[in-house]
């Protein structure tokens, strides 16, 4: 079992379910695994695919991740499950690539490049929270974003690219940064 | 040009960013030398932009839309795990032309014919290597006599690439790997069969197009993002002649940043015949071609 990791980042703070009311008939057994999915699902595969640059594989993983942390509701109340989570994950990219490796002749080792030192973990988990707190805003929010830092657009022409006044685009930048400042502090991440 | 807090508060944000024109910014750092109050406030936005930094776009993309086929199929192996059986009987229940149900349950049929898929599709990297009908993704998974889980690993949509360097992953690899004790499911990668996948995005419409042939049919699933939630959309498929079909049409059900589908539906055009799809909506605006590869 993995320690978990000094300086974990809390849990999000949100409703456990998001997506889909479970009034049909589920159990509490699949309640738990559609809050895992929902609660973890996306940073979870965001950081696999890093680590494995292989949709498929990634879908694998995190399918196999969540599993065992379902059978293992014991790591479930703790705060740091998402490191354990992380932790598992990295396992199992790491493992199979050991696998790949001892049998040489069949693939190339292109896709786990980077398999990260415990340090990086933490990073990791970090870095997915940010994300995850991104992906939280609104879509307004998070296009404006998308066009002036991402995309460094100026004002003028992020406007243009979203068919709104430059006002509004200096205006929802302001909004945006004070909504996500609000969603990584919901994430532990206190600028 | 002196600005008062109320138009230096609008322009922080950008000016957080290091977006500003030059003029525009020199006068809010004017501002800001004399007022203690909008330079917190200052101070702030730079420490939550300094987030943005350490993730992409599509980091973010991901993280919103995680593929729902994950889910499916957890939940599948879950409710099915007391049904465990071998591996041989995968193989016969692979091969069992499966019916649908009552129009919700579309199965990957005619699964012992992938050589006409990868022969017919002239320039892709499909070419699905020949397996006998084997255990679907889901049947390694958790063995499955149903049609549910055939219906998992049709709709498990990914790049033929993926696919191939998936099943090259050691099954007992995951065992090593585990954190604990784990009896029970785990991943086996063997042999499913290979729907043909094509992707296309144009600007942030993207969509994933899964083709498989069937029993007189080619069953077709579509995963869309970046259309507004609400939009009626409709996939065409258009063979090399020109010929269109429509496989079905539907309303898009999550927001514009998640995936919505697979919304699914069939054209008589065999896999391989397929030049294009075209997803538009209802009202005839083409929204994206996506190649058929």
């Amino acid at each position: 079992m993995p320690e978990p990791l000094p300086g974990q980042v809390p849990e999000p703070i949100r409703p456990a379910v998001r997506r889909e009311g479970v009034s049909h008939a589920g159990t509490a057994d699949e309640q738990l695994v559609r809050a895992l999915f929902d609660e973890h699902g996306g940073p979870l595969y965001g950081y696999v695919l890093r680590l494995t640059g292989d949709p498929g594989r990634a879908e694998d993983v995190v399918q196999e991740t969540l599993l065992r942390a379902w059978r293992h509701p014991d790591v479930l109340g703790g705060r740091s499950i998402r490191a354990w989570l992380f932790t598992v994950a990295r396992n199992l990219v790491f493992d199979q690539h050991r696998a790949r490796r001892a049998r040489p002749p069949e693939t190339g080792d292109e896709a786990l490049a980077v398999v990260p030192a415990e340090d990086e973990l933490e990073r990791a988990v970090e870095s997915w929270a940010v994300a995850e707190a991104l992906a939280a805003l609104r879509l307004e929010h998070r296009e404006v974003l998308t066009e002036v830092y991402y995309q460094g657009k100026s004002v003028k022409e992020a406007a243009e690219a979203l068919g709104i006044p430059a006002g509004t685009v200096k205006s929802r930048t302001y909004y945006a940064l004070r909504a996500l400042k609000l969603a990584l502090e919901e994430r532990g991440l206190a600028p | 040009m002196t600005m008062n807090c109320d138009e230096a508060r609008m322009s922080l944000g950008v000016y957080a960013l290091g977006a500003l024109e030059p003029e525009e910014h020199a006068a809010v750092r004017a501002h800001l030398a004399g007022c203690g109050e909008c330079r917190a406030e200052a101070e702030e936005l730079a420490g939550v932009a300094g987030f943005l930094g350490r993730v992409s776009q599509e980091d973010v993309v991901q993280v919103a839309s995680p593929p729902r086929a994950v889910l499916d199929r957890l939940l599948d192996a879950r409710t099915r795990r007391r049904r465990r059986t071998t591996r041989a009987l995968l193989a016969v229940a692979a091969s069992v032309v499966l019916a649908g149900v009552g129009g919700t349950v579309w199965t990957a049929v005619e699964r012992g014919a992938p050589e006409m898929s990868a022969a017919s599709a002239p320039d892709s990297g499909a070419s699905a290597p020949s397996t006998a009908p084997g255990a679907s993704r889901d049947g390694a998974f958790e063995a499955s006599r149903d049609g549910a889980s055939e219906e998992d690993a049709a709709g498990t949509l990914r790049d033929d690439d993926a696919s191939r360097k998936a099943r090259e992953v050691s099954p007992d690899a995951a065992v090593q790997a585990s954190p604990g004790e784990s009896p029970g499911p785990r991943i086996m990668l063997d042999a499913p069969e290979e729907p043909l996948v094509s992707t296309g995005r144009s600007g942030a419409v993207r969509a994933r197009v899964t083709a498989v042939p069937g029993r007189g049919a080619t069953a077709v699933e579509v995963v869309v993002s970046g259309v507004a939630e609400g939009t009626r959309l409709r996939l065409d498929a258009v063979d090399a002649a020109g010929n269109r079909e429509t496989a079905g049409s539907w309303t898009v059900d999550r927001a514009a940043y998640e995936e919505s589908g697979p919304f699914r539906g069939s054209v008589t055009i065999p896999p391989g015949g397929v030049d294009r799809f075209e997803l538009a909506t209802v009202g005839g605006r083409v929204l994206l071609v996506v190649r058929a590869r």
